[in-house]
């Protein structure tokens, strides 16, 4: 049976989005990339240093759908410049948008969130916002016409996993649009719980680029993210507080 | 003239973002303005209007590029 995954018409092959940022070495990025499968890649918006001349993950990566994000915005207002700068810089209307309301929790603001949402949909834009993972604020985000919601699993670059499987599983119930779980994996079993749950896809970087061998768990994140979507797609049997013996009951020896 | 390029005061010899453009991307050796793009004054100007948009005396420009990113 055919499993299609699409995000504002355009069929996607891969369920894992992979972040760019934090790896050793531009080589170690390349490879990581090709290794994980993905055909999405996020990159962010930055000024350009006055004195360095810095390296270019856009060549390197240029076989690839980027997907430029809004990382480090505070108000819709610089959102929405950063998302204009992208779409200009890199010829695409697909924005990751983040608009962050504290430094310490990277915890979205969502009133700004719902607020650039709106603003960047109507501007043509494809809309990916990263935000919390409530149930109401993802409908809020549908219904202003994101082409995605992309809850948090916990806290950008905590490895703590998915915190609220309850919530991840509520959302991706009752959500119109994908549901792509961003921020928090730790290792690959978080990516296979939150295909589990039902989400669309995982976006994922620190968990790949701070490991000890990128380019190896970019491999065991390919296989989670389609080893969870499986499982969720065949699914699970219902958790029982006593045992229930798998052998048959009859014709035991001895009896 | 002196203006504002990515929060820094400089001095520019360049009437317009093109004239700009054209004198970093000789500086970084850069084949195409692609991954970059140019904001005046908190507002995009296009790549197709960077050869008639004139920079002034206090201009705020920002020039931006694409990097890696989560």
């Amino acid at each position: 049976m055919k499993d299609e995954f699409v995000i504002a018409g355009v069929t996607l092959n891969s369920r894992l989005f992979l972040g760019t940022a934090g790896y050793p070495s531009q080589t170690i990025l390349r490879d990581a990339v090709q290794v994980s499968g993905c055909e999405v890649v996020t990159v962010s918006i930055r000024r350009i240093s006055l004195e360095g001349h810095g390296t270019d993950t856009v060549d390197l990566l240029s076989k690839y759908r980027l997907l430029p994000n809004t990382a480090g915005c505070e108000t819709a207002r610089d959102a929405i410049l950063t998302a204009e700068l992208a779409r200009e810089a890199l010829e695409t209307n697909w924005i990751k948008l983040e608009v962050i309301g504290d430094r310490e929790t990277l915890y979205p603001d969502t009133s700004e969130l719902l607020q650039a949402t709106r603003k960047l949909v109507d501007m043509g834009f494809v809309v990916l916002p990263y935000c919390n993972d409530d149930p109401v604020l993802c409908m809020r985000l549908a219904d202003a016409g994101a082409a995605a919601v992309m809850p948090m699993g916990s806290m950008i670059g905590s490895g703590l996993g998915v915190a609220n499987p309850a919530n991840i599983e509520h959302i991706c119930k009752r959500s119109p649009v994908p549901v792509i779980v961003d921020a928090g994996i730790g290792t690959a079993s978080d990516a296979v719980i939150a295909m589990e749950l039902g989400a669309s896809a995982v976006l994922l970087n620190t968990a790949v680029a701070k490991s000890d061998d990128p380019v190896l768990m970019a491999g065991a994140m390919k296989h989670a993210v389609q080893s969870g979507r499986l499982a969720y797609r065949a699914g699970r049997i219902p958790r029982r507080g006593r045992a229930e013996p798998s052998s048959p009951q009859m014709g035991l020896v001895g009896s | 003239m002196r203006i504002y390029l990515n929060g820094r005061e400089t001095e520019i010899d360049c009437l317009t973002i093109q004239d700009l453009w054209s004198w970093e991307q000789a500086e970084r050796e850069l084949e195409s303005s692609r991954g970059f793009a140019i904001a005046r004054n908190g507002a995009l100007v296009p790549k197709r209007e960077w050869s008639t948009t004139s920079i002034n005396t206090n201009d705020k420009i920002e020039i931006v590029r694409a990097m890696s990113g989560g």
